[in-house]
């Protein structure tokens, strides 16, 4: 596996202002789906409702992000009936997915599958094929900090942000960035004033709490 | 009887009856005389029996003592109107009485209190407004920060303060014009009046940079330049550049314009505390967004509602300015002056040094009102019963 190389291409491709730009879109996705819903929905449609509601926002606010900056491109792609947006960075393709737990796997989906088809390419040197694309999942869960508790108060924050690289068979990711670690000053300045350095540091520790 | 006052200045008349927003002809029927005589009056032709002037006195909501001040000198003045253009002759008129009763309130508190030095960087900045680049402003609004000590990259934590700490006095006034929003002159020292006729807390803070951009950028100005549209138009341009050049610094917007869609400027609107619309036009400034982008920008922003009032304009807090009425609260303090002083002083009615010095209604009054403290040492209060109240029949009543 060529991580160096993957690393490399993410610095080279994605500008620098770029991932600071995903993580806030996500902070601010999370907290307006989460406004938005709670005050039309009862706790019962809230669960149906917030997820397709977080996904739009997510997904528009990623490519507004994109649109400020050269080099990146945005397309929306229709897909067994449903859209989403794929932003493009040389050879770097970007799908946003919530998940219920920090980094966890994505489900299977035919354009996801599709993406990730030449991913040996960049994980493999033996395997390189020039013009092959790097399919990255930007992956958010929600925060959940004991169950039951503080998750109506706090709900609204994300519980982590990856950036992660699947293999091609999409089961297993490869290499993942945790975007806490990397932009912690960013992270900081999102959570809650009222919070201690003890809440603090917990909810940074749950973040790297990885499924697989 | 007499009939005449001797020492009724008719200019007086004349400019307490524009502040009230009064014609001539609404002023003599309130009076129940002639328009004419009106006129007799304010031209100096005659004077007001004594009835009559304590009439004008009180109609007009003034200390009779008023119309026996001088009469203003007609020196010329550079005062800028923002809206200008959209303002009638009479507001713009009631509106620079306004402000020079603004500066009379000023001058006469001066005798008694130190207000803060006056410290507006005087930069060498041509004095025809048609040589001063967009470039300049960006320049020169930075320079002004860092001039203040400010740090050169954050948010103004309030406006009204900080020009009030800079030596300039600040009223915020109903200006009877919801097309006038502020204005503001510089003659001993600097002054700023913004209009609350309409208006949000961001908003009002943008009128102080804005008054702020003319009173550094066009100190020097020729007033001839005011009067000529296209001059009037670029004088505008330039102080609504330097505002949001001031509020909002390029490089520190650029990095917290993280996506280009309203919901991330309505993320950071509590931070910089501008409109959503002036961060869009800032955008542009630094090219931040293609042109379509910002139209579509504009599109949404009216689609969602938000020309008549945006998200958090009415959670913002206001900015109120503070140093008059600090200096009132200072002269007014025991043994000091009482209301009736200071509105006899300066030729005020009560309300009107409230409204601008920002006092609360009816503080003046209370100010009249003798000085007596509770005596606390070596008195106890004594408890006395409340007696029963019985009823004709003897039964005690609960």
């Amino acid at each position: 596996m060529d991580i160096p190389a993957l690393e490399r291409a993410v610095s080279t491709h994605l500008p620098e202002q770029f991932l600071p730009a995903v993580v806030r879109s996500v902070f601010l996705a999370r907290q307006m789906a989460h406004a938005a819903c709670r005050a039309e929905f009862d706790d019962t449609e809230l669960l149906n409702v917030e997820p397709f509601y977080l996904r739009g926002k997510v997904e528009s606010l990623l490519r507004d992000a994109a649109k400020l900056h050269k080099g990146l491109g945005t397309s929306v792609v229709n897909s067994s009936g449903w859209n989403h947006t794929e932003i493009s960075a040389g050879p770097i393709v970007l799908t946003a997915h919530a998940v219920d737990s920090p980094c966890a796997m994505v489900h299977d989906a035919m354009y996801r599958k599709s993406l990730a088809e030449s991913q040996t390419s960049f994980l493999d040197p033996a395997e390189h094929i020039p013009g092959a694309r790097l399919y990255a999942l930007l992956v958010h869960s929600p925060f959940n900090p004991i169950p039951g508790r503080g998750k109506r108060e706090f709900g609204y924050l994300p519980g982590s942000v990856y950036l992660a690289f699947p293999e091609a068979a999409l089961k297993r990711y490869a290499h993942a960035i945790n975007l806490y670690d990397r932009f912690p000053d960013l992270i900081e300045s999102l959570l809650p004033k009222e919070w201690d350095e003890k809440a603090r540091l917990a909810y940074r520790w749950r973040a790297r709490q990885r499924t697989a | 009887m007499p009939s005449s006052t001797p020492g009724f200045v008719g200019e007086r008349l004349r400019e307490a009856r524009q502040v009230r927003g009064l014609r001539a002809v609404q002023l003599s029927e309130m009076l129940n005389i002639s328009p004419q005589a009106v006129s007799s009056y304010e031209t100096g032709k005659k004077t007001p029996s004594p009835d009559i002037a304590d009439a004008i006195a009180h109609k007009l909501n003034l200390p009779g003592h008023f119309f026996t001040l001088p009469a203003r000198s007609n020196d010329e003045r550079t005062v800028f109107y923002r809206s200008m253009s959209a303002t009638t002759q009479t507001a713009r008129r009631r509106a620079e009485f306004r402000q020079l009763w603004l500066e009379d309130l000023a001058n006469y508190l001066s005798d008694y209190v130190e207000f803060p030095e006056i410290r507006i960087p005087n930069f060498d900045i041509p004095v025809d407004p048609m040589l001063i680049s967009n470039d300049d402003i960006e320049h020169i609004a930075n320079e002004t920060r860092k001039f203040w000590r400010m740090a050169p990259d954050g948010p103004v934590r309030n406006m009204i303060y900080l020009l009030e700490n800079q030596g300039v006095i600040v009223a915020r006034d109903n200006l009877g014009a919801v097309t006038l929003d502020g204005l503001s002159t510089f003659t001993d020292r600097p002054y700023v009046v913004i209009g609350t006729d309409k208006g949000t807390a961001v908003r009002w803070r943008f009128d102080g940079a804005h008054e702020l951009g003319h009173l550094i950028l066009h100190r020097n100005l020729n007033p001839k330049n005011l009067t000529r549209p296209a001059d009037f138009k670029k004088i505008e341009g330039q102080a609504h550049r330097f505002a949001a050049a001031f509020l909002l610094p390029m490089s520190a917007f650029a990095e917290d314009f993280f996506s280009a869609s309203l919901d991330a400027l309505r993320a950071i609107k509590p931070k910089w505390r501008v409109s959503i619309a002036m961060m869009i036009m800032r955008a542009q400034h630094g090219n931040l967004i293609s042109e379509e982008h910002e139209r579509r920008l504009w599109i949404n922003y009216s689609r969602r509602g938000w020309r008549g009032m945006e998200p958090l304009d009415d959670t913002l807090e206001v900015e109120e300015p503070r140093l008059l009425r600090s200096a009132v609260e200072m002269i007014a303090s025991p043994g000091g002056q009482g209301g009736a002083d200071l509105s006899h002083a300066v030729g005020l009615s009560d309300l009107d040094i409230e409204s601008l010095c920002a006092l609360p209604t009816g503080y003046l009054r209370q100010m009249d009102r003798p000085t007596m403290t509770l005596r606390t040492a070596g008195t106890q209060a004594k408890v006395y019963e409340f007696p029963s109240v019985r009823s004709s029949n003897g039964r005690r009543r609960e």
